[in-house]
């Protein structure tokens, strides 16, 4: 127990803390809800009822979206863009797919290689782009729910205020998806370009996303510490 | 030899779990849409009644499917308690139980539309009370409505 419990530390400390922001931010999200529907002078809601709204499902929604394409973007960009000197980056020149050899797929493959690794055809190409399709899938899906949940929250908004509601086609060319989209769009972005660049010239010693203290600034692209 | 086991279990169980996820996705669905229904229904016969309490001259029912803020509303315009500023605006009434054109909710809001009158209703524990009446559309601006809490 001691030893799965080291051995998937990571997995476990932020699977955790996700559950507790996730709960955390339901009852803050409560709150607030309330709030605006007091002003308004509309009924409160319970706990259930709101987790289980369209409010709290868009605003859930519009972060996993762009977490996802932020990391289908850095697992799929970083086979082809290069920034020179970061941990995060290939070395110069060895951009692309790689050769089987270094991917150890095909003749390459050894005994503990996972068998779609092991196996040619369409399983063994799936498998080489399996974390990307995946989260490439996932940011898809997310987006999608974020599309559906806010039209009814956005809908709400706009009867509460006497106004007619929109169609799934209208909301997702209005300001209000594009909005909630950008805004967490350009964070997600300035996050992979300050760590690219970042980790270029600072240090955290003893972690993976950077290269060892004493290496140099321009050189030891994708060595980690 | 183990991974290659491991493989195999995995490889059968993935087509259930896909199976057991498509099933409770259905399902929900399926809950999803019967519950709005009956959430329309709800709100359309919470419009309905309002209209025929109006249409009736029932003032005391009417208020009673007011929402709270429609009432004060038409407290503080009239200066008048609600059972006798009814009297004092001009709400759309209808007795006809096959006029309705359509019906939209919306989270705890929710429109039903008439010949000739658009509703508005606020959901509330006691149910669904109306919010606004005698309302036209104006574009992209709010419904001119003849009673309103907004």
């Amino acid at each position: 127990m001691r030893s799965f419990l080291r051995n998937n530390s990571l997995t476990l400390v932020f699977g955790t803390a996700f559950l507790a922001t996730l709960t955390a931010q339901a009852f803050v999200g409560l709150a607030d809800f309330n709030q605006r529907q007091v002003a308004e002078g509309f009924a409160q809601v319970s706990f259930v009822q709101f987790v289980t709204s369209s409010e709290f499902g868009v605003d859930v929604m519009e972060n996993w979206q762009s977490e996802y394409l932020q990391f289908f973007l850095y697992v799929f960009g970083t086979v082809w863009l290069i920034q020179r000197g970061s941990p995060e980056s290939k070395p110069v020149g060895q951009t692309g797919w790689e050769s089987d050899k270094d991917q150890l797929v095909g003749p390459h493959a050894t005994e503990d290689s996972p068998a779609w690794a092991r196996a040619g055809g369409l399983r063994l190409r799936a498998y080489s782009h399996s974390l990307a399709l995946v989260m490439g899938v996932i940011f898809l899906a997310s987006w999608f729910a974020q599309s559906i949940a806010g039209r009814v929250a956005y809908n709400e908004d706009q009867l509460g205020q006497l106004q007619a509601p929109v169609t799934w086609l209208e909301y997702v060319v209005s300001p209000d998806f594009w909005n909630r989209t950008l805004q967490n769009w350009q964070s997600e972005m300035l996050a992979l370009v300050s760590m690219a660049v970042l980790s270029v010239y600072l240090r955290q010693r003893g972690s993976p996303e950077s290269k060892p203290v004493g290496a140099p600034h321009d050189t030891a692209t994708g060595r980690t510490g | 030899m183990e991974d290659r086991t491991a493989g195999t279990t995995t490889g059968r169980l993935a087509p259930r779990a896909l199976l057991a996820v498509v099933v409770a996705g259905l399902l929900l669905t399926g809950v999803a849409c019967g519950t709005l229904r009956s959430r329309e229904n709800a709100a359309v016969a919470a419009a309905r009644d309002f209209r025929l309490a109006v249409a009736t001259h029932d003032a005391s029912a009417a208020c009673a499917l007011m929402a709270p803020q429609t009432r004060r509303e038409l407290r503080q315009t009239t200066k008048l308690p609600c059972v006798r500023a009814m009297g004092a605006v001009e709400i759309p009434a209808g007795r006809d139980r096959d006029d309705v054109r359509r019906v939209d909710v919306f989270g705890g809001q929710a429109r039903v539309e008439f010949a000739g009158d658009t509703v508005f209703l606020a959901e509330f524990p006691t149910g669904w009370r109306v919010s606004a009446a005698g309302c036209t559309p104006r574009g992209d601006h709010p419904y001119d409505c003849t009673l309103a809490g907004v």
